[in-house]
């Protein structure tokens, strides 16, 4: 488990993070959301104990992780801009990961590269930014760490290649206890692949909830009504969002399904139906109630 | 768990030797070309030129061997070149975001990343050197001149070079931790190499300047040159201009550590966010800002001064090129630091203060705040003086025994040796070299007088006849007090001369350096006798004929 309590970094006179607390829990892949500059990249490093923090601890099963080589072994972080030495191939990259990481399975690292079709021999500077995103998740998934942090991995690749890395990923999830938190300023990269979100803005948490919990207790209902509805008609509900278009009556609605059902059923819709939700809609819904314009934050 | 930890240690090292292997390559080939190439053209030449071998050629292969192995200029240029390239490149890495992100978050100590890169650094100049090094040994004893050479050569020519290396070396990735931008980490590192001397020629010539009695024994100039930096110290053994002691190099050597050490306390706690930026550690601005602002401030004073011709120093070019110059570098170094023009118009508290410390630093000599003109150490505190005399000259049975240039007593530049051989410890010679001083002292503000009038001396009955003399009292606390008179009456103190140089010590301390056999000194002159440019009344010829004659 990653616990994260009170963390600020400033860097000169920007406050980059202010008293962020999480707590991320084994097996899950948590989407860190936020803006450009909403300190997503710092609090990664922080977490991978590239930079220290200013105040605050960061701890990863119990134990700090600046400086803690121990800790370190259990962690694999892929930065937004990957680097490798000039002239590597992708299986000399390997070996000089082995060094470090001492469960690195080299003949899984050849497998999951033949898979995405990837040459362990060829330069890594003749590759695409993707193509080396790709060797990068190979890498992080070959050392058998418990936690990989990705800062913005899933940008920038074509949907083939993005849906090939998530299902590795979720893959890799699925075989072992890990942990992995990946960060982007995108909601419809995470929405597949993510079970808990959490929102970062302007160094702050505005949002952290397991998304399964988000989509339980948020509902969008369709209703018809012969007559005109208003939102005190349905004072016992906790409604989000309410638009109408004629006699169609859309509904964004925080609380069990089964209990909005029957208040709205109340006054006889001709026509009611639940529909999904998709992760944009329920972080509008959230954010709006916290006086924020979702668009703004991540547009 | 050890062996495993070395083992672990070595692995690092040797994939940061790998990662740089154009480098070991361009090391290999450069020693190649600077050791064995030269000695073995140098020895072939020698075998050639003489048919046997004879004195003439074992003296000259000596010393060719001790100059190409102990006192190797080449060597020494490579060295400090190779060492601040080597900091440059192994931990030139620092200064890259990515890169500082790629190492800082594997598993492994920082501690123990920085020994890694460190000793790469030393393994890929020191191993090829070594190895060519011992090739050359080899070289000497295929030609069959092995014999010439003494341990002491193969030791220092071994280890000067290593020991020197190290020096620099570390000095450089100090300044690689210091800072955050590799060109930056070039001009730290010239700055680190050079603030010190510049600082001392400074002090040297402000000194020289506002004070009338400064002397500064040559010897004392070249030991603090000699120390003030690792590249000047070993340029100065290299070209024999300074002898080495043993422990200068141990020195040197234990310098080395500790800043390799305090280079690893850094290392561990640099932040990782200063890649990119100017300095990594905001304590270190200062250290570079101001020095380097009021150094080069009171620099361009000077220089605007010595191109004005002004016989001041404290003329009106002196404080506008201070003022400005101070002022200049304040504002390039906040913007070098701050990579931004904008940083002009910031921080005008640091040029006020640069401005206050500059001034007080100029303002001491000039209105001679400690008294240094004035200060006469207690006769009762004095052990023994050492002096000079420049107008004087000594014959012997009518034979100039002195140098004959300017007729100056033969003393050498070294006051430290002067020490030794010169020294007059008795009664009645320190109260004459008082009595010198208190001449000097007296006729401070004639100095000036003398100086506005250019070379040609006015001398008349009613002005004093100046004459110059440097004085060293030695104290008996073991402190030297070094002082220059430039207008010691000749009148009221040549009684005190003629107690000094009747001395029967001070005469064959004299005939001991002139290495002649004794002869008596039957006559002082003063140098004012024969100038052309003196003028004497007929009275004050007779004294001082009157005066000689009686010696």
């Amino acid at each position: 488990m990653i616990e994260i309590k009170g963390v600020s970094k400033t860097f000169d006179d920007v406050k980059a993070l202010h008293r962020v607390n999480l707590e991320i829990k084994d097996g899950s892949i948590f989407g860190l959301v936020g803006t450009n500059g909403a300190g997503k990249s710092t609090l990664l490093r922080i977490m991978a104990g590239i930079i220290r923090q200013d105040e605050g601890d960061v701890s990863i099963d119990g134990a700090p992780v600046f400086e803690n080589v121990t800790v370190k072994e259990r962690l694999f972080f892929i930065p937004d801009e990957t680097y490798y030495f000039g002239n590597a191939t992708p299986l000399q990259m390997a070996h000089y990961y082995k060094r470090f990481y001492p469960h690195f399975d080299e003949s899984y690292f050849l497998h999951l590269l033949k898979n995405f079709d990837l040459e362990p021999q060829r330069k890594l500077n003749t590759l695409s930014k993707g193509m080396k995103k790709q060797v990068a998740v190979i890498t992080a998934l070959s050392t058998k760490t418990k936690y990989i942090f990705c800062d913005e991995t899933f940008d920038g690749l074509d949907p083939v290649i993005r849906q090939g890395v998530k299902s590795l990923l979720a893959s890799a999830l699925s075989e072992r206890a890990m942990a992995v938190i990946v960060a982007s300023h995108n909601l419809r990269e995470l929405e597949d692949i993510s079970d808990h979100i959490g929102l970062l803005h302007k160094g702050g948490v505005l949002l952290s909830k397991d998304l399964d919990d988000m989509k339980l207790s948020i509902h969008k209902i369709q209703a018809v009504f012969d007559h005109e509805i208003m939102k005190e008609h349905f004072a016992d509900l906790k409604i989000l969002k309410m638009d109408r278009r004629g006699s169609l009556y859309t509904l964004v609605i925080r609380g069990d399904i089964d209990d909005i059902m029957t208040i709205l059923k109340r006054e006889n819709p001709l026509f009611i139906e639940t529909l999904p939700l998709t992760l944009e809609e329920i972080f509008i819904s959230e954010t709006e109630v916290k006086g924020y314009d979702l668009k703004k934050l991540l547009l | 768990m050890i062996l495993k930890n070395c083992c672990s240690e070595l692995g690092l090292i040797f994939q940061a030797v790998k990662n740089r292997i154009w480098f070991l390559c361009f090391t290999t080939v450069l020693f190649f070309f600077s050791q064995a190439v030269p000695l073995t053209l140098m020895l072939q030449r020698y075998h050639m030129l003489y048919e046997k071998k004879n004195l003439s050629f074992v003296s000259d292969v000596t010393s060719s061997l001790e100059q190409l192995l102990s006192y190797n200029v080449l060597t020494a240029m490579i060295m400090i070149g190779l060492a601040v390239l080597c900091g440059l490149i192994f931990f030139r890495y620092l200064h890259n975001k990515q890169k500082v992100d790629f190492y800082h978050c594997l598993p492994v100590s920082r501690g123990r990343f920085y020994l890694a890169q460190y000793f790469a650094g030393v393994a890929t100049v020191i191993l090829p050197y070594i190895f060519f090094y011992l090739i050359s040994l080899l070289i000497i004893a295929m030609f069959g001149d092995f014999r010439y050479l003494t341990s002491a050569m193969i030791w220092s020519g071994l280890l000067r070079p290593i020991v020197y290396f190290l020096l620099v070396y570390s000095f450089t990735v100090l300044a690689a931790i210091l800072t955050g931008n590799t060109l930056v980490q070039i001009c730290t590192v010239v700055y680190l190499f050079f603030i010190f001397p510049l600082i001392l020629l400074l002090v040297y010539l402000i000194m020289s300047s506002f004070y009338a009695t400064f002397m500064m024994a040559g010897a004392i100039w070249d030991q603090l040159l000699f120390w003030s930096s690792p590249v000047i110290h070993y340029l100065m053994v290299a070209m024999e201009y300074q002898p080495e002691p043993w422990w200068a190099m141990v020195i040197s050597f234990v310098v080395a550590v500790v800043f390799t050490g305090i280079g690893l306390l850094l290392y561990r706690i640099r932040p990782s966010e200063t890649a990119g930026k100017a300095i990594a550690f905001p304590w270190f601005k200062p250290l570079i800002k101001y020095p380097l602002s009021i150094a080069g401030g009171i620099c361009l004073g000077v220089f605007l001064n010595s191109m004005s011709y002004s016989t001041e120093i404290l003329d009106a070019w002196f404080i506008l090129g201070t003022i400005f110059g101070v002022i200049l570098i304040n504002r390039v170094v906040e913007v070098i630091f701050a990579f931004d023009i904008g940083a002009l118009k910031t921080n005008w508290l640091g040029v006020i203060v640069s401005l206050v410390v500059t001034a007080a630093m100029i303002a001491v000599p000039a209105l001679d705040l400690t008294e240094y003109d004035s200060y006469l150490p207690d006769e009762n505190d004095v052990a023994k003086v050492v002096l000079q005399f420049p107008e004087c000259s000594v014959y012997g049975d009518g034979m100039l025994t002195a140098y004959d240039s300017g007729g100056s007593m033969p003393v050498t530049n070294n006051f430290e040796e002067e020490n030794q051989r010169f020294a007059l410890d008795e009664e009645d010679e320190i109260a004459a070299a008082m009595e010198l001083a208190r001449s000097g002292i007296e006729h401070l503000e004639y100095y000036d007088h003398v100086e506005k009038d250019g070379d040609n001396i006015l001398v008349t009955e009613d002005e004093i006849i100046p004459t110059d003399v440097s004085i060293a009292f030695v104290l008996k606390n073991g402190k030297t007090v070094y002082r220059h008179y430039t207008c010691v009456d000749k009148r009221e103190t040549i009684d005190a001369v003629e107690t000094i140089v009747t001395n029967e010590s001070f005469r064959q301390q004299q005939l001991a350096y002139l290495d002649q056999e004794y002869m008596l000194i039957s006559t002082v002159e003063l140098y004012a006798l024969e100038t052309d440019t003196g003028s004497f009344s007929r009275e004050n010829r007779k004294f001082f004929l009157k005066r000689t004659a009686r010696i």
